[in-house]
């Protein structure tokens, strides 16, 4: 019997079989060699303590990752409020000139000067315009300057 | 209890131990099929699992870690051909104990593998690996798509095709 009638006959018995995935589980299939097991484990080995040697951190975790993001939104968030108002009040000193003294300051600074002499009325008003600069205005107290810049642009 | 997922991502060198007792057999025998050399295998055997070494952490986060290795040393070898500048390539039927366990004193062990070489051959290479992914892979048509990167249907027809090539050869002998 030559190669391939024996080739023949070993096909036409597996195709008897009816399932021609039956040849394959007939035989077995060689496994790995046992020194590749050690040489693989030892690569791996050298792996995992150069990352620890060379003193890899731990990749932050997603949520400590949206944290870092949301926490930079915020102060992103201040900071461009803050520089939103300082433009405003610039571009409404520009437009309607300075802010009105409201009249509960004017009341204080008379009855200080009237009390204690014009120098000192004069170094309380400065103090309550510095401090008046320092604090975000309230919508309220620019209503009359919208107003007023309304009036001017109707005109 | 921690998952070996966990294990492994916490880089504990038994659980990889663990890993390669699983799948290494399968993995070697995959990987000499697709590169056509033991040796060659055994070399991307061992850059798949340093490969895993190394991206660790998302390990933890995978459901199926053997279909996983199977995939990332797929690549791997994708990558080793690329730079050996060759394709992948199939063991001629003398290359058979390279894959198989040759009983030389069983004549007709040698003859069915002798068979199953031939069978092999007349498959296209996309049909070879999901035979050797479904028989000896032991993977299931999802794995199989997963690992190779196809729908399981592409998969599953791909297996089915293959089959009934190899089964009308069989039946109507070499042409």
């Amino acid at each position: 019997m030559n190669d391939d009638s024996r080739d023949d006959a070993a096909m036409h018995d597996a195709a008897n079989d009816g399932e021609a995935e039956l040849l394959f589980h007939e035989i077995a299939p060689r496994n790995a060699a046992p020194e590749l097991r050690s040489r693989v484990l030892s690569a791996v080995s050298q792996e995992l303590s150069k990352g620890t040697a060379s003193g890899i951190r731990a990749a932050p975790s997603w949520d400590r990752r949206i944290g870092t993001m949301a926490a930079a939104t915020v102060v992103l968030a201040v900071l461009f409020h803050q520089w939103a108002i300082g433009t405003t009040e610039h571009n409404l000193a520009v437009l309607a000139g300075p802010r009105p003294v409201p009249r509960q300051e004017s009341e204080l600074v008379e009855i200080v000067e009237s009390v204690t002499g014009r120098g000192t009325g004069d170094w309380v008003r400065q103090r309550l315009v510095k401090s008046r600069r320092s604090r975000p205005p309230a919508i309220s107290h620019r209503m009359p300057d919208w107003e007023r810049l309304f009036k001017d642009l109707e005109i | 209890m921690q998952t070996l997922g966990e294990r492994l991502a916490q880089g504990e060198q038994a659980a990889f131990a663990e890993l390669y007792d699983a799948c290494a057999d399968r993995l070697q025998h995959y990987l000499t099929l697709r590169l056509g050399s033991r040796e060659d295998a055994d070399d991307v055997v061992q850059s798949t699992f340093v490969r895993l070494a190394q991206s660790r952490r998302r390990l933890m986060g995978i459901e199926n870690l053997i279909a996983y290795v199977f995939k990332i040393a797929r690549n791997e070898s994708a990558d080793w051909l690329r730079r050996k500048g060759r394709e992948s390539l199939f063991l001629s039927e003398t290359g058979s104990e390279l894959l198989f366990q040759n009983v030389q004193d069983d004549q007709s062990v040698h003859e069915l593998i002798e068979t199953a070489m031939a069978a092999l051959a007349k498959l296209t290479t996309e049909q070879r690996e999901i035979v050797e992914l479904k028989i000896y892979g032991k993977f299931t048509f999802h794995e199989i798509a997963e690992i190779v990167g196809v729908p399981q249907g592409t998969a599953a027809t791909r297996y089915r095709t293959a089959l009934e090539r190899m089964k009308g050869w069989c039946l109507e002998g070499p042409q």
